[in-house]
């Protein structure tokens, strides 16, 4: 499994590279890959996503933060550093998975990754993604085009969370968001995280990486 | 003959709702190319052609719920 790491990128320019990758897996399975980001503020809005769920559109613009619409599901989620963004560019087909169970090892991929940093996380029947409490630590959003997987799972681990308020994140009413760093009090060593979750994605997808790019 | 195109089955997921038609009667489409969309889990499932061919009927409409199995598109093929 190929890892490409962007470092910190623009959301659209991350999104040039997963469709590229994208194309060259669905030509060729072989050439799987995890594209591994950290965005610069923005808010994205999910294919059943609302506008109106930008709900402080003049902070947003104050702050800089971009609006993009894009092709993944679920609705309106915020990106910025100090968040691990994953994108497995995969074949569900050759991992024998469908819909469900690659959803489902997002979240325990997450789930296992802060449970090394001592959080205990866990799903929340009908809300996909990963909690605490009621606060959602870990987000998934996908789209899955010849077979192939697109975008992926979002970590907050040192998230600037306030940036959470200027949204109703994933159109839920009433439910929070929290951070590693919130849940410990302290930050948290981002290289690590995105260590331990790699490994742990790639343990539950049964591949090792093979290569890494730049 | 006409080509039914069905949702598969994305596994145990809850809700299935179609988010995009992306083709309509009479266009002509080829094989792999996306007609549908729908979302499940937070995921967008991109239904293709199986065939290349005439677009038929479309059976359902932006919004709607649908389950496995469930008629999605007629094509005729050529």
């Amino acid at each position: 499994m190929r890892i490409i790491d962007l470092g910190l990128s623009r959301y659209l320019e991350a999104l040039k590279v997963q469709r590229r990758v994208h194309r060259e897996v669905v030509e060729d399975p072989s050439r799987e890959a995890i594209i591994v980001t950290e965005h610069y503020p923005v808010y994205t809005i999910g294919k059943s996503g609302s506008m109106s769920n930008i709900t402080n559109l003049e902070a947003a613009r104050r702050e800089g933060i971009e609006i993009v619409n894009i092709d993944r599901g679920g609705d309106v989620f915020y990106h910025g550093p100090g968040q691990l963004v994953v994108y497995p560019i995969i074949s569900l087909e050759k991992h024998k998975l469908d819909v469900w169970s690659y959803v489902r090892l997002l979240e325990e991929a997450m789930i296992r990754t802060v449970g090394e940093f001592s959080i205990r996380a866990s799903r929340l029947k009908g809300y996909p993604g990963v909690w605490v409490g009621r606060k959602k630590i870990g987000a998934i959003g996908l789209k899955i085009d010849s077979g192939v997987t697109l975008h992926g799972l979002a970590l907050n681990v040192n998230t600037n969370l306030r940036h959470f308020d200027y949204i109703v994140a994933c159109g839920l009413h009433g439910m929070g968001v929290t951070s590693m760093e919130a849940e410990l009090g302290h930050r948290v060593d981002m290289g690590r995280v995105r260590s331990v979750l790699l490994d742990k994605l790639l343990e539950l997808l049964g591949v090792e990486a093979v290569e890494a790019e730049g | 003959m006409s080509i039914e195109v069905r949702l598969p089955y994305l596994g145990d997921v809850g809700e299935i709702k179609v988010v995009s038609v992306l083709k309509g009667p009479g266009d002509r489409v080829e094989a792999k190319e996306p007609l549908l969309e729908v979302e499940a889990e937070k995921t967008v499932y991109v239904i293709e052609a199986p065939n290349g061919g005439v677009v038929e009927r479309v059976l359902v409409s932006e919004g709607q719920k649908v389950s496995p199995g469930d008629l999605l598109m007629l094509i005729r093929s050529e």
